[in-house]
């Protein structure tokens, strides 16, 4: 707190937001005094620390009466002066009360009781971390809540504010890749390598900073007030230093390093358990922007988490409310001319926020778990079309990773073949080579169910990402399709190549190959000539409808009659 | 010796800002706390320092090490360590150096030159043994070196 100026406050200024710390909570023990010593306000625990007798007679000179209290004297001068001033106080033998006074508006004086033997008394062994001796996440709703009392009490005193400086602030600290630390060199190396962070961070940390371990590797340091600006944030930078900084475990060099999310008490964090938020938003953003460093809490943070959390909810409700649809883009046989089926691809139309593009709200219904519900109708829905067209058309179905996780894909995938009655041969599922870096033993022993089922799997992508050619013959592809990079614009001799190669890489494994994003003749030709099995792409249609795909089929037949395919 | 011997050298950034005397003074400091702690914790070593760079050998039992080193990660007079070698011994190359010091004007061979001047220091590229025997030829074969107390 810096030096109030009481003189500049007219009289009657504060009394029509007279400060009330009754609902003060934490370890201290909160009081508004007048100046003759008559107690305004109290909190519960005040009468813990001083005694029932001040509270019940609303008095602080009861204090005096008994032979350890303070002088009367020594009592006025706190309550009368203009100053902060703090009185130790005896109040039985070895049990001793700091008494802080300090400034309000209006002649009222702040009193706030604290026992000084607190911390240690308080920290017990289940509040504190046994490996490095912090104190612990029981311990967090208390020291966050002390901040919010201090706070308020501080927004009580006439004080004037410099931006961020003077409130107080905390820093959550997470190490990074911690999990793989303890999982590649051991727990016994990671419980050290704790202990040594510990080490360091208390080396940077004052008196008056709470330092705790609030999880397996994340630490909260609390700063009671951030004197002059910028001060939180090179404090960050050098805790972000300083863990970056090599370890030496068992005779073993170690680097790590800690992402640090910084918030603090301001207009729009007010209580802790908005702090909190706002300190981990922060670290959200300091690990997805590359980790190793400190990020400081913006209010656009809070927005987009708002934002995200609005989508999450649109996406859960987007199922139930039919806003899903299938589109179908066809694709061509290059061998015969013919149509030989169509890829169905998911569409969000949202009442308010319109067409959501897919790549906007897969990734979120992957983390949400989401995509399972949306993905098994969308096998439903393609195989349910599907049954509407000639017995020859196929549909190919994307699935995503996440969708072999609960291993329901081969029943969700038998229970749509039952239901539209279409061939399983006419089903194709296609998956990114993601999946088979997400949980490669789940994705072998799926996609060889699907394939017994009659079900062909194509490998989406390729020639982008990985294109591992041990992926293409551990697993049971049918067949690749040529990410449309390699297709589109001028193609050079070198991507050819590529292409001629993937190709008869195909042919070699067995696989039929698909080239995606076909936009001109030329193109067509080049692919037809190389020896690819199939295109699809703008030059034969964009996607369509499901009401318009039995329209297209009907007039490929007739185009086929009339011998152009491609016109 | 029973204990396992543990030589760990390091390079990193100096951080003290300061004209020459007060540069002196620091590293006079550093050299009083490494030569009394290193003492008492058996560790031996050197120390090499230009205006830019430290280069440092500590060696001794591996908990001694580790707990020096820690302590000297922890010190704000430098940062961007880098540590080139961290290895099991069966002999200190500096039995005789609590800490031994090889200061700007010192008679250094090539290598330490180049690891010591700012410009071309490829951090990647040094190799620590090449720098705990060239700080080791140079405290044995010439008396430019301080021998510590």
């Amino acid at each position: 707190m810096s030096q109030p100026q009481p003189a500049c406050l007219p009289e009657t200024a504060g009394q029509a937001h007279e400060l009330d710390v009754s609902s003060f909570s934490g370890p201290a023990g909160y009081a508004v005094l007048g100046h003759e010593g008559r107690l305004y306000s109290s909190n519960p625990q005040l009468a813990v620390l001083l005694g029932d007798a001040v509270v019940v007679s609303g008095r602080l000179d009861s204090l005096c009466q008994n032979g350890h209290g303070p002088s009367a004297a020594e009592l006025m001068q706190s309550l009368t002066g203009t100053d902060d001033s703090t009185i130790t106080l005896e109040i039985a033998d070895g049990v001793t009360r700091q008494l802080q006074f300090g400034p309000l508006r209006a002649h009222r004086r702040l009193l706030i009781v604290s026992d000084p033997h607190h911390i240690s008394v308080q920290t017990s062994a289940l509040e504190q971390d046994t490996l490095t001796g912090l104190a612990n996440r029981h311990q967090l709703n208390e020291i966050l809540s002390r901040l919010e009392s201090e706070r308020a009490a501080a927004q009580s005193a006439p004080t004037a504010t410099n931006g961020n400086a003077g409130n107080a602030a905390i820093l959550l600290i997470d190490i990074d890749r911690f999990k793989q630390i303890n999982d590649t060199l051991g727990h016994a190396t990671g419980d050290s390598l704790l202990r040594l962070v510990t080490g360091r961070l208390r080396r940077v940390t004052r008196e008056t900073d709470q330092l705790m371990r609030v999880g397996g590797d994340e630490f909260l340091l609390a700063l009671p007030c951030d004197e002059e600006p910028g001060g939180v944030e090179q404090l960050a930078i050098r805790i972000v230093e300083l863990i970056s900084r090599p370890f030496l475990i068992n005779g073993q060099q170690l680097n790590t390093g800690v992402s640090i999310g910084i918030a603090w008490f301001d207009d729009e964090a007010e209580d802790g358990a908005t702090l909190l938020q706002h300190a981990d938003l922060a670290l959200q953003k300091a690990k997805v922007s590359g980790r190793n460093q400190a990020c400081a809490f913006q209010s656009y943070m809070a927005q987009e988490a708002l934002q995200r959390r609005a989508l999450e909810i649109d996406i859960r409700r987007a199922l139930t409310l039919q806003q899903f649809r299938l589109v179908y883009q066809p694709q061509v046989d290059l061998h015969t001319g013919k149509l030989a089926g169509f890829e169905a691809l998911l569409r969000w139309e949202h009442p308010v926020r319109g067409t959501v593009p897919p790549i906007e709200f897969i990734p979120i219904a992957e983390e949400t778990g989401e995509i399972r519900r949306i993905g098994a109708w969308v096998i439903l829905e393609a195989c349910r079309q599907a049954s509407l067209w000639p017995a020859e058309l196929t549909v190919a179905v994307n699935v995503s990773p996440l969708q072999f996780d609960d291993e329901k894909l081969p029943g969700h995938v038998k229970d749509a073949l039952n239901r539209s009655g279409i061939a399983p041969e006419r089903l194709e599922i296609e998956v990114t080579e993601g999946l088979l870096f997400h949980n490669p033993d789940a994705a072998l022993a799926q996609l060889t169910q699907l394939r017994q089922l009659g079900v062909d799997i194509a490998m989406d992508d390729f020639g982008t990402g990985y294109s591992s050619l041990s992926h293409l013959s551990r697993f049971p592809f049918t067949k690749v399709k040529i990410d449309q990079s390699f297709v589109r614009g001028g193609v050079d001799d070198r991507t050819q190549a590529l292409v001629t190669c993937i190709i008869s890489l195909g042919a070699s494994l067995g696989m039929k190959t698909l080239a995606e994003g076909v936009e001109t003749p030329e193109q067509y030709q080049r692919l037809q000539t190389s020896g690819c099995d199939a295109v699809q792409g703008y030059l034969i249609s964009r996607p369509m409808e499901a009401g318009s795909t039995t329209n297209f089929v009907d007039q490929c037949s007739r185009q086929i009659h009339d011998g152009d395919a491609t016109a | 010796m029973s204990e396992p011997l543990m030589r760990v050298v390091y390079v990193s950034h100096n951080t003290i800002q300061g004209d020459d005397d007060y540069l002196s003074q620091q590293i006079e400091q550093i050299l009083d706390t490494a030569r009394q702690l290193n003492e008492q914790a058996g560790i031996t070593g050197a120390l090499m320092f230009n205006r830019g760079l430290f280069a440092q050998v500590l060696e001794g039992p591996a908990a001694a090490v580790e707990e020096t080193f820690e302590r000297i990660q922890c010190d704000p007079r430098h940062a961007e360590v880098l540590m080139v070698a961290c290895d099991p011994v069966t002999a200190r190359s500096f039995d005789q150096w609590s800490m031994a010091y090889v200061g700007m004007q010192a008679d250094v061979p090539a290598l330490l030159l180049e690891i010591a001047s700012e410009t071309g220091f490829d951090a990647e590229r040094i190799d620590g043994d090449a720098i705990n025997n060239a700080l080791r030829t140079l405290l044995t074969d010439s008396d430019g070196a301080q021998a510590a107390a």
